[in-house]
């Protein structure tokens, strides 16, 4: 292969050709009228935590909303003039990942203004800011929910909501930049561990003036086998990338030194490993579809953002050494729990669980098990407290988990010495 | 550049971690922070280097700035762990030089604190 095809390998470009897979599988699964008026309700939807896009506005609108999150995502990279590495490679996915499930361009930007807001308070460029700006689109339901819950009058639900993300935009820099602090790097999903916390005070600011958040459930069902083929492609498109790209002894040789890391904060294996990344990202992204199917759970919205969410931090921390035992635990207490293991909240834990994959990475197999278990018992807690205006929920349960099981850990290791 | 201080000592840490681990005990810091540019020199005596660790600390933290990635992350705190895999400190140095001679390893990391130039 020449150098110059080589070269068409950035992850910039991957992400354009991938948009473009999304865009025809959306005109495939619908007509274009209903994919835009698809689109439609998808953009007007509350959006709250649970909200698959998939039900809300079907399967072509919610593809091609993905695309367009992705290409903003994409555009804004490169305007921020943010060179491509495995954080953002990350960021991108986890917003595409998360476009199924209560994420749009019109309940990001508020947010996204927000955070450029506090990078000029700053005074400091927003490229600085520009990461923790696609992750802040976690919160991304409270403009929805404010501004398309019917609470005032139309005009004055949409400066409530607009004003509200703005706000939760410029504050979230400043509490996920604590919260990073509170688990030492073992919950890969900090921002969801902020935007968690930050929406307990929200609700409860709100519940003092009478404005309360009503729960939304909505899933959709019998679709796996359109988005397995669809996954399957993705997943596979993102491994036969990585085979073009590099050499074969290139490609064994970083493939085993990646599964060598721990995993934990900060870990950039495409920074370290180039685009062999592509591979293990591919691979996560085939583990988590096949589980899910194995489990015999639905393929939706809200698992499609917990596969894209593996496949992302395939460039940013995880891989199948340190995320297979932190699964394995999440299914051994979801087979133990009182719902049905194919209940949405397990699947969702078993797949999301992995943002604790650094413990497992660090401190071996049976803390990863345990780590799992844990998670998978809490993650449907957590949940409550921020009234669904938390988009990474797992994040936040997960932050708990790390808190409470890092510092056992390392107790049990002192006592050992 | 805010914390300017606060970070060096955090790369200052990073980098003596992963110099410990690899077996340093015994460490000769010069930490010079000058208008636009603050320089790190870390020297140590390690007997037996073996090559391959020589190379991991010249990749490491010859890895590009990325400036986002410090400005969220350059806090994680360990708590009773240092990380020792010298990733985060790599993102934060502009460049470093790394040398071995005579069982002394001396690694110079350099911050330049320049406002970026980049759009927005």
């Amino acid at each position: 292969m020449t150098k110059s095809l080589r070269d068409r390998f950035g992850p910039y470009q991957l992400f354009l050709v991938s948009m473009f897979v999304f865009v025809v599988f959306a005109f495939i699964a619908d007509a274009p009228g209903d994919v835009f008026r698809g689109l439609l309700r998808i953009f007007t939807s509350r959006s709250l935590l649970v909200t698959d896009y998939i039900a809300v506005g079907g399967l072509g609108a919610s593809f091609l909303n993905a695309a367009i999150t992705g290409c903003f995502c994409v555009g804004l990279m490169r305007i921020s003039g943010v060179k491509p590495n495995g954080s953002t490679i990350m960021a991108i996915w986890l917003t595409i990942g998360f476009s199924f499930f209560g994420k749009n361009i019109l309940n990001m930007s508020p947010i996204l203004f927000g955070v450029f807001l506090y990078s000029r308070l700053q005074k400091e460029p927003f490229l600085n800011y520009s990461l923790v700006a696609l992750l802040s689109s976690t919160l991304a339901p409270v403009v929805s929910e404010f501004a398309f819950g019917g609470r005032f009058s139309l005009l004055w639900d949409a400066v409530f909501g607009v004003v509200t993300g703005i706000v939760m935009g410029v504050l979230l820099p400043i509490v996920s930049a604590a919260t990073n602090k509170v688990h030492g790097g073992y919950n890969l999903y900090n921002v969801g561990f902020a935007g968690g916390i930050l929406m307990i005070f929200l609700v409860a600011l709100c519940k003092s003036f009478g404005i309360t958040v009503e729960p939304v459930r909505i899933l959709s069902e019998g679709n796996n086998l359109f988005l397995a083929i669809f996954l399957y492609l993705m997943m596979g498109m993102w491994c036969a990338f990585a085979l073009l790209s590099s050499r074969r002894d290139q490609i064994i040789s970083r493939t085993k030194r990646i599964h060598g890391h721990s995993g934990r904060l900060v870990t950039d294996y495409y920074l370290m490993y180039g685009r062999t990344t592509y591979l293990n990202m591919g691979l996560l992204g085939i583990l988590g579809t096949t589980i899910t199917l194995a489990l015999g759970a639905e393929l939706n919205g809200a698992t499609l953002a917990g596969i894209f969410t593996m496949m992302g931090f395939g460039a940013f921390g995880k891989h199948l050494r340190n995320c297979l035992p932190v699964m394995a635990g999440a299914v051994l207490f979801a087979f133990l729990n009182n719902p049905a293991h194919t209940e949405p909240a397990n699947i969702l834990a078993i797949l999301f669980c992995t943002g604790l994959a650094p413990i497992a990475g660090q401190y071996g197999v049976l803390w990863g098990v345990l780590a799992g278990m844990l998670h998978t018992c809490i993650v449907s807690h957590t949940g409550l407290l921020p009234a669904g205006l938390n988009l990474y929920n797992n994040g936040f349960a997960a932050g708990f988990v790390a808190l409470l099981l890092v510092p056992i850990i390392l107790a049990a290791r002192r006592a050992k010495e | 550049m805010k914390l300017r201080y606060e970070k060096n000592v955090r790369v200052l840490t990073d980098i003596m971690g992963y110099c410990h681990l690899v077996g340093g005990t015994s460490f000769q810091i010069d930490f010079t922070m000058k208008e636009e540019v603050s320089d790190i020199t870390i020297k140590t005596k390690i007997p037996g280097l073996p090559a391959e660790n020589l190379h991991e600390i010249d990749k490491m933290l010859n890895i590009p700035r990325q400036r986002e990635v410090e400005q969220y992350y350059w806090n994680i705190s360990g708590g009773e762990e240092i990380d020792n895999e010298l990733g985060l400190a790599g993102m934060m140095v502009d460049e470093a030089f790394v040398s071995y001679e005579n069982d002394i390893l001396t690694i110079k990391a350099c911050r330049y604190d320049a406002p970026s130039p980049d759009f927005l």
